[in-house]
């Protein structure tokens, strides 16, 4: 822990922002909570199943500047500006049409400092990554879409180059639609290099009434990597958010996802694939938290585990008293690819308000023999056939995603993965 | 074009095939009866190479191809066709992707190319059409959904589109109402041929009403026990499994 404290030291006073005094105050009481609580244990509840030993052993060291040389980077064909992050920090030179509404935070951070503010003070820093990524966020995507605006399709790229050992790249990302505004945000962190690193990503996103966001995200981390994500959702009345995580990278890798729903008719959608293999470990948590009532929630999550690694998702709904009619479902469903995998599920619900459609379903299994009989009576080969039952398994909730591009690349994304292991 | 000898099958350590033998030569239909747990489902799933069904002796040849070296994949590739008396359902794969990944299976087994998407939508349809078949129930999840008849005449559509050269069917006729009966028995005379043969596994002689069998032979003990024409599954309906087989 205390190579961490000397890093935030040593980092802090070059970080953007730096002379920003609200700022930097609270990277200040960030680091001091950091210091006083250090990495959670298994005994804390939210990371029973999670995996932060990487991130205690080994110091992964966060720099103010970074300027690693990167080929062509992997951009989805789709519209509207795209922001590249290398090593933690914003690439100009890899990005185009980013200066409308959406920014870099390095940049954001010297002119409209007092904007961002509203946005920082939040009750988001709850757990030790949070504290770390605000005492030490070097970078991220400033997404503030104004009333009744479209701010179309947003693409993130965020790349560690792996070419100094144990670096980690924190990045903060502030979304912030106003009323009945709407984007699209498509997001990828991925890897390359020999070298472990660490990135940790943190969402602050802000939903006012009638606002719409569709958020995918595919976390293909390298898989010596430590990959840790937590988004903090904030929806008002009528708003919707709609997110899809696909989580196939990481040796150990974490995405969390905090949504309070502040106000009536709103829709909250989240949905996930992970994919483990080797020997990872894959932690989805997420805590709904429904304050008002008529509105609605729905979590779909798959996930499929082979070989040594291990899958967990912990889903927590809290519906408070006052928030009758909430509808909230919850699904999991998990398939083990051999033996030795392991997937746990923890659905949670905590209820107050005593007129409300709540249910959650949890299942674990293997693939079912008898389909893949049936397909091998049809000529169809043993790997295929595993392939077709473990594709079908998944892509129910892929082919949710509404833009075509982001769903192929998804859907491709899952078989390269299944090629990868029959 | 099926040839087996004195095969041994043993299920969970039971045998329950004990020195079957039946020869079945091209152009020709066979109809397996028998009663309950005579083995008839057994000789199905040992012949198309199914897990947990052990062959401890004997031999199958089909069109003179050693068939107990292979994986089912590969004996479908060399042209057998198992009917399952309860057709599996699988979500999330549709009927159309189902069929043309087996069918372009079986191609690459045999060293062929894919077959055009084109030719492969004027098949099923052609096909979809003579078995009374919706082509919109074929764009959506295998068997998932579909009633007892459909899931049936789903099997005759596959088995249209496979083009085997030999077919067993295992209690295809089970459970279909009069009409639905019609449509299978249609699927399986269209099948009828020079270079294919048919074995029906039946309990009933109902099937054999529409798709008359070249011999009827039944099966009791884990042994064929009696051989005859098509007059032999009259005479079982009428006195009995118990005076015949005994």
């Amino acid at each position: 822990m205390h190579a961490y404290l000397d890093t935030i030291k040593d980092v802090q006073p070059a970080l953007p922002g730096a002379d920003v005094l609200w700022l930097a105050n609270l990277r200040q009481a960030a680091a001091a909570r950091f210091a006083a609580t250090g990495f959670p244990g298994r005994k804390d509840e939210a990371f029973k199943y999670a995996d932060l030993k990487p991130l205690e052993n080994t110091p992964f060291v966060a720099r103010a500047q970074a300027r690693e040389m990167v080929d062509e980077l992997p951009w989805l064909n789709l519209p509207g500006p795209r922001l590249a992050f290398v090593d933690g920090h914003f690439r100009a030179e890899l990005s185009t049409d980013y200066e409308s509404h959406a920014k870099p935070l390095s940049s954001a951070l010297k002119d409209e400092t007092a904007a961002l503010e509203p946005h920082f003070d939040s009750d988001s820093d709850v757990t030790a990554l949070a504290q770390l990524n605000l005492a030490l966020a070097s970078d991220g995507l400033v997404l503030r879409v104004p009333a009744g605006v479209d701010a179309g399709t947003v693409q993130i790229l965020t790349l560690s180059t792996g070419k100094t050992a144990n670096a980690a790249s924190h990045l903060r990302h502030v979304i912030h639609l106003g009323e009945g505004a709407r984007a699209s945000i498509v997001e990828r962190g991925l890897g390359a290099g020999e070298a472990a690193y660490w990135a940790n990503t943190v969402h602050e996103i802000e939903l006012e009434s009638g606002a719409g966001l569709d958020h995918c995200v595919w976390q293909s981390e390298r898989l010596d990597a430590v990959a840790t994500h937590l988004t903090h959702l904030r929806v008002d009345e009528r708003a919707a958010y709609r997110r899809f995580t696909l989580s196939t990278g990481g040796k150990s890798a974490r995405s969390e996802i905090r949504a309070t729903v502040d106000g009536a008719n709103a829709d909250v959608q989240l949905s996930g694939v992970q994919l483990g293999r080797d020997r990872q470990v894959l932690d989805t948590v997420t805590h709904l938290r429904h304050n008002i009532g008529h509105s609605t929630s729905n979590q779909t999550y798959r996930a499929v585990v082979d070989e040594r690694a291990r899958t967990a998702f912990s889903g927590k709904v809290y519906v408070a008293r006052d928030a009758q009619k909430t509808d909230a479902q919850q699904s999991s469903r998990n398939l083990l690819l051999a033996r030795t995998a392991e997937a746990d599920t923890k659905p949670e619900l905590e209820i107050y308000a005593d007129d409300v459609q709540c249910a959650h379903g949890a299942t674990v299994g293997e693939l079912d023999r008898k389909a893949l009989f049936y397909l091998a009576s049809r000529g169809v080969h043993p790997d295929a056939a595993r392939a077709i039952l473990v594709q079908a398994f998944v892509a129910d909730v892929i082919e949710e995603i509404a833009d075509d591009t982001v769903r192929e690349a998804f859907l491709g994304a899952t078989q390269d993965w299944l090629m990868a292991q029959l | 074009m099926l040839k087996i000898k004195d095969l041994h099958v043993t299920v969970e350590d039971k045998e329950i095939l004990k020195g079957l033998t039946l020869d079945i030569p091209a152009g020709e239909v066979h109809a397996i009866m028998g009663p309950n747990g005579a083995g008839k489902s057994t000789l199905g799933y040992a012949l198309s190479g199914r897990d947990g069904y052990e062959i401890t002796s004997g031999s199958v040849e089909l069109d003179g191809t050693d068939l107990l070296d292979l994986e089912p994949h590969e004996r479908a590739g060399e042209g057998l066709f198992l009917g399952l008396q309860y057709p599996v359902e699988i979500p999330g794969v549709s009927n159309m992707n189902f069929l043309r990944t087996a069918m372009n299976s079986i191609r690459k087994y045999r060293g062929q190319d894919d077959i055009p998407a084109g030719e492969f939508l004027k098949g099923i349809r052609a096909v979809a059409k003579d078995l009374d078949m919706d082509v919109e129930m074929l764009k959506r999840s295998v068997n998932v959904g579909f009633s007892g008849g459909e899931k049936k005449r789903n099997e005759m559509v596959q088995m249209a589109m496979l083009d085997p050269k030999m077919m067993i069917l295992d209690e295809t006729d089970s459970g279909l109402d009069i009409d639905a009966l019609k449509v299978v028995s249609k699927g399986i005379n269209a099948q009828r041929g020079a270079g294919k043969a048919t074995l029906l596994i039946t309990h009933y002689q109902r099937l054999l009403d529409y798709v008359k069998p070249d011999y009827v032979h039944v099966l009791a003990g884990g042994q064929i026990v009696k051989t005859g024409g098509a007059e032999l599954a009259l005479q079982l309906e009428k006195e009995g499994y118990a005076a015949i087989a005994a």
